[in-house]
């Protein structure tokens, strides 16, 4: 039995010898048995990060302590941590209790207490009719749970996967990523760090997410918001957290500051209409360029008399059985993506009036940071 | 074209036969490891779906006269490529020492493969002939140096292979295109140097000097770059994820090359030794220069004694050379498995474009494999299922 491991980055960096620097001073404290996801789009560095934290590629500065050791200059297997690959990464020439039992065999295990181990794993993961098979005899998600098991029989403190879903078609991936979020809770003792590109498995499996931004911004770090799922995805910090997550992509107009209150900022959009927002004020002054962010759930479809209302033309529909979505353009052309319950009788081509809610508008000042919003969740 | 063509299917049986084979063989080694390591979800196993050898694809009715002319000009060449090792046999089996006559022998006799095989020989008048040479002694003598630096070869090349295509060090692209450069000068220009070296070598190590076994071994060894090349490119070819996952599993650097990266290499290996002892077996300049005593020669050397100036004796060096083909013979027959899959190797589980090398059957035919591998630059594959760049991986 292994102990339990935290990990914490201390400002971590890893800067390429070409002078690219892809991960710039990450700090995270992830706890014991904790499910943490980074997620970012492609090139922001997420498998870097989670190969630094394996031990396959050095770090540039700060530091990597895991179970509250300094681990930057221990070799992978001095780290106890156990690393699940995108592409599996199983031995070929190896049957799959070989597999499961390398890493045993290598710690100095005895045959039979390794046989027993691996018996236990590949019951646990109901590969246990697959042991004398070769890996390439076995289908996608029959790989995906050797290569679980590899990581599970070895009792490690800290679980990493890198991106471990991304082979397997849609109906398996729904069903594999329910199992790891049970295999991590039956677990516990670990801690997981999970790396995905994709929203849905980030949003499902973490108690936090970490999102990475790509590319050396000029002075931006790597980390643009760290946080639960729903923290990120209701109080985004910024213009970049609001853009990456949620699907369809939150609603983004540009606006003009036009009037403060302490607990509201009123702005104009493009197209003249002027509506009311439920957000702290903060720095922002009359007159400043804002970007005002809805989401399309929070959006509907009201008539004139309704304040904070936007005149908008439907422009096509999407009707996705439970739900519809409407595709709508203001007087400035700006587009719009509502979503709309059953019963909705807009029709392409229809003037309607869209009404914002104040309490569920976000505004992003000119550097995209967002205001504090009164009665926000955070 | 006036009429349409009609579709004929092509049935197995009008393909050619020799063809089918060599794709079936292919088929049963062992696979790349690439290959193994198909990423998509898998529908089966793929050695099933792909046993199905006749591709079922409509072909044009003019395809049958194709397939006639192209048998004969296949089996015309095949006709050409046997001749020589026929007339040898021929030659091995005639009474006397005649070059010339018919194919087929007039009369049999063994007297050749006697005096080869170390036995004297009576004959009608009743007068003995001794054998002229050792020839045994010169087999075991090429065996013992071609296993020598095959084995060298292999230990040395495998290693620094292994270097050149994982390590990070400074100087890593010039020592390699000096690697390459190198080897093109051939080793008859060197003869000279070689010659002084093992001379002077000779005076402070005896063992070492001239007229050694060993000394000519080493020699040999020198060729290791090609070998060593060849190596990296199949080295290249195996996903590194597979040493990083035993890296993360406990393994060291070292383990992980032994227990994960050279397992998958076997085939490569298979190659690697059976061309270097048969560049052993066969090399004839350095080991002309290198040994002199009559029981210290190698067959390759040897042999040429057979031929006088005033006196060919072309029964026995006849004999000699079909028995010199034996150990070579053997050698390949035992790592064919390996070999087939390591040659193929790029046309079964990596991407190069437009190369298919038949299973290699004899030596010239491996010889000019060796020939294509080098030129179609075997350290450019990339294995199929992993084509997108390791950025796009890693991102």
């Amino acid at each position: 039995m292994s102990e339990v491991a935290s990990v914490q980055l201390d400002k971590v960096g890893k800067t390429y010898p070409g002078g690219a620097a892809v991960i710039r001073e990450v700090s995270l404290d992830i706890a014991d048995g904790e499910f943490c996801v980074f997620v970012g789009p492609s090139g922001c560095g997420k498998s870097t990060l989670l190969r630094m934290i394996a031990g396959l590629e050095d770090i540039s500065s700060g530091e990597i302590r895991i179970g509250g050791r300094r681990v930057n200059e221990l070799a992978p297997s001095e780290r106890n941590v156990a690393m699940v690959f995108q592409n599996y990464a199983l031995y070929p020439h190896m049957d799959v209790a070989a597999n499961l039992g390398f890493g045993l065999r290598l710690a100095g295990y005895s045959r039979a207490d390794a046989a027993s181990r691996v018996k236990r794993v590949a019951e646990m993961l109901q590969i246990d009719a697959l042991l004398d098979r070769k890996p390439a005899s076995l289908s996608g998600g029959q790989r995906q749970r050797v290569a679980i098991g590899r990581a599970l029989v070895r009792d490690p403190g800290v679980f990493l996967f890198d991106e471990p879903l991304s082979n397997l078609d849609a109906s398996l991936r729904t069903q594999t990523r329910l199992e790891i979020a049970r295999l991590h809770r039956d677990y516990g003792r670990a801690s997981t760090i999970y790396v995905t590109h994709d929203q849905v498995e980030a949003m499902t499996l973490a108690d936090r997410m970490v999102l990475l931004r790509a590319g050396p911004g000029a002075g931006e770090l790597s980390v643009a918001q760290v946080g639960t799922p729903l923290a990120l995805y209701h109080e985004p910090c910024s213009l970049f957290v609001a853009g990456f997550l949620g699907s369809p992509k939150m609603n983004l107009l540009s606006a003009t500051v036009v009037s403060l209150a302490p607990d509201a900022v009123r702005a104009r959009l493009a197209g003249g209409s002027e509506i009311t927002l439920a957000v702290q004020p903060g720095v922002a002054a009359v007159g400043d360029a804002v970007t005002l962010g809805f989401r399309a759930e929070h959006l509907r479809l009201g008539d004139a008399t309704s304040p904070n209302t936007l005149p908008c033309q439907v422009q096509w529909l999407e009707h996705l059985g439970d739900l519809s979505y409407a595709y709508l353009a203001d007087a400035s052309g700006a587009k719009i993506v509502v979503r709309l319950l059953e019963g909705s009788r807009a029709r392409v081509g229809d003037q309607v009036h869209l009404v914002l809610p104040a309490e569920h508008g976000h505004v992003f000042d000119r550097a995209g940071v967002a205001l504090v919003r009164c009665g926000g969740r955070t | 074209m006036g009429k349409p063509d009609k579709p004929v299917a092509l049935s197995r049986a009008s393909q050619p036969g020799g063809r089918s084979r060599g794709v079936s063989e292919v088929l049963e080694a062992p696979a790349h490891p690439s290959e193994l390591w198909a990423s998509a979800p898998a529908t089966g196993s793929w050695p099933a779906a792909r046993r199905a050898t006749p591709m079922p694809i409509v072909l044009k009715k003019n395809q049958r006269w194709r397939v006639i002319a192209m048998h004969a000009v296949l089996l015309g060449f095949i006709a050409i490529t046997l001749l020589p090792m026929l007339m040898i046999l021929s030659i091995s089996l005639r009474p006397g020492n005649f070059a010339g006559g018919s194919l087929i022998p007039s009369a049999i006799s063994f007297e050749h493969w006697q005096l080869a095989l170390g036995f004297p020989t009576q004959d009608a008048d009743g007068n003995w002939t001794q054998p002229p040479f050792p020839v045994l002694r010169w087999i075991g003598n090429s065996i013992k140096v071609a296993l020598i630096s095959a084995s060298a070869i292999l230990l040395l090349s495998i290693t620094s292979a292994y270097a050149f295509a994982r390590l990070r060090f400074a100087g890593q692209r010039g020592l390699l295109t000096a690697l390459l450069l190198l080897q093109m000068f051939p080793a008859v220009l060197a003869l000279v140097a070689i010659y002084a070296i093992f001379d002077r070598i000779g005076e402070l190590v005896p063992w070492l000097g001239l007229n050694s076994h060993w000394s000519l071994a080493l020699a040999y060894t020198g060729g290791v770059a090609q070998y060593i090349w060849l190596i990296k490119g199949y080295y290249d070819s195996v996903p590194r994820e597979l040493e990083e996952a035993a890296a993360v599993d406990g393994a060291t650097r070292w383990q992980a090359f032994v227990y994960v990266l050279l397992p998958l290499a076997k085939p490569i290996l298979a190659v690697v030794f059976v061309l270097s002892f048969l560049a052993g077996m066969i090399e004839y300049p350095v080991a002309s220069v290198l040994l002199q005593a009559e029981d210290q020669l190698t067959l390759a050397i040897g042999s040429r004694l057979f031929l006088f100036d005033q006196r060919y004796l072309w029964g026995d060096f006849a004999a000699t050379a079909i028995l010199a083909g034996l150990p070579l013979t053997a050698m390949f027959m035992l790592t064919q498995r390996w070999l087939v899959s390591g040659l193929t190797a790029g046309g079964e589980g990596t991407r190069c474009v437009g190369r298919t090398t038949p299973a290699p059957r004899d030596l010239s035919r491996l010889r000019r494999a060796r020939c294509w591998w080098w030129r179609t630059g075997c350290s450019r594959r990339q294995p199929r299922g992993l084509a997108a760049s390791p950025a796009g991986r890693r991102a």
